[in-house]
């Protein structure tokens, strides 16, 4: 195989209300992602928009039993950034998870200056009517939204392969998220 | 049976199902799993395309002839694909310029298909621009990021323009069966699309930092069911089971 040392993108999909998280892909540069998420994510018809989010840029919920810490999920080969940066308030996209093995979905956006305030912040606001095992989040503009004119030549195709899906494979009832 | 028109459809149904079939043949051997998911990706793309092809071939033919027929009992001479489909995979670097290559006549082409007098060419062809539009994205993208990328690379891309663009002007070349469909509406004005391919070449190869070829003979004879070394090894492991089992089912 190859030496490549690629950086990571989180793929996030919205097939009805919010997006999802999908899985991640390695490619060489983020054009080169949000043509590949197609490939990789939505080969059977799985949503109507995809965000592609550099790994490096989404900070994690890191609860020491005392603060609210953010951690950044993912190193770049390349390139090292700062723990976590003060700088002017900005919007911020919050994704929770709220079962263990299930995906972080996108629940809304806030306005803070760093991101373990953001994490803070939204475990108050969502924080009764949810239960959370874990906190995503990235700067708004950080992500990267596939554009709704391709919508069309990304999703379409995928509706009528059937050949696509595990059609015949028959789960037990115990499987309750697939 | 309108034999014209049958051979027409065939013509564009094996283009997709030999090129699609050399995509197949890098399922495990990507050189990184989201690039061997893509190739392949596509590969399905175009088989399924090549299926709407054949199958609206069997029902041109009648007589119970089935699109299985066509893939699978059909020999070397009896292909009308274009000659460029059936070149070795080569390199990324090389199968990405065969796709290229491809895409942008296949874009051209099945753009100007959606208007054919005959509607279930049109409505095939506009369901597949959808994939096409995004194999050419993907290719063109290819192209820039290999070509103008690292010596390496760089070397490697021109040295796959100069072995492959000799196989372009067979697709743009109309012979009688090509100039019979004009007349008739249903096939496509080659003249009219080969300057829109000529541009998109060019943008991309601009880009890319490539340069073509010295020249402008062209290689050619697959329309003709005239093809090279290569269709022979392609249909032997492509029509194994059907030849060893004839009639074979699970």
């Amino acid at each position: 195989m190859s030496n490549v040392k690629w950086p990571l993108f989180e793929v996030f999909i919205r097939s009805k209300l919010a997006h999802v998280h999908a899985g991640s892909l390695h490619a060489a540069d983020l054009d080169m992602a949000m043509t590949n998420a197609r490939d990789v994510y939505t080969r059977r018809n799985e949503g109507v928009s995809i965000w592609v989010i550099p790994s490096d840029q989404i900070f994690a919920w890191n609860f020491d039993g005392e603060t609210i810490l953010a951690e950044r999920v993912y190193e770049h080969p390349q390139i090292t950034r700062k723990s976590e940066e003060q700088k002017e308030a900005e919007q911020w996209e919050v994704f929770f998870r709220t079962k263990q093995g299930l995906s972080h979905k996108h629940v809304g956006s806030i306005s803070m200056n760093t991101a373990s305030k953001v994490i803070a912040e939204a475990i108050q606001i969502y924080g009764d009517s949810l239960k959370i095992t874990n906190v995503w989040v990235v700067p708004s503009a950080k992500i990267n939204a596939s554009d709704p004119a391709e919508s069309e030549s990304f999703y379409d195709p995928a509706e009528d392969k059937l050949f696509r899906h595990a059609t015949f494979y028959d789960l037990p009832d115990e499987v309750k998220h697939m | 049976m309108n034999k014209s028109l049958l051979n027409y459809t065939l013509r564009i149904a094996d283009n997709n199902l030999i090129l699609g079939h050399r995509l197949s043949e890098w399922c495990g051997h990507g050189p990184i799993l989201e690039q061997d998911i893509a190739l392949t990706n596509i590969a399905l793309d175009l088989v399924g395309q090549a299926r709407n092809y054949f199958q609206l071939a069997a029902e041109i033919k009648g007589g119970g002839a089935t699109e299985d027929d066509f893939a699978y009992l059909r020999d070397v001479y009896d292909f009308q694909n274009v000659l460029l489909t059936e070149q070795p995979n080569g390199h990324f670097g090389e199968t990405i310029t065969r796709q290229f290559f491809f895409d942008v006549f296949n874009y051209y082409f099945t753009q100007a298909l959606t208007k054919s007098t005959n509607s279930q060419l049109a409505a095939i062809a506009e369901k597949s621009l959808k994939e096409i539009t995004y194999h050419l994205r993907f290719s063109s993208e290819w192209m820039i990021r290999l070509g103008d990328g690292t010596e390496e690379s760089h070397a490697k891309m021109q040295q796959a323009v100069d072995d492959l663009w000799m196989f372009t002007g067979e697709a743009f070349q109309a012979d009688a069966l090509d100039l019979e469909m004009v007349e008739n509406g249903v096939g496509v004005k080659l003249e009219e699309i080969k300057p829109y391919f000529d541009q998109k070449v060019t943008d991309i190869l601009d880009q890319a930092t490539l340069s073509l070829p010295e020249g402008n003979w062209m290689q050619k004879g697959g329309k003709q069911g005239k093809h090279s070394e290569h269709l022979g090894f392609i249909l032997a492991e492509l029509q194994f089971l059907q030849r060893a089992y004839p009639g074979a089912k699970w």
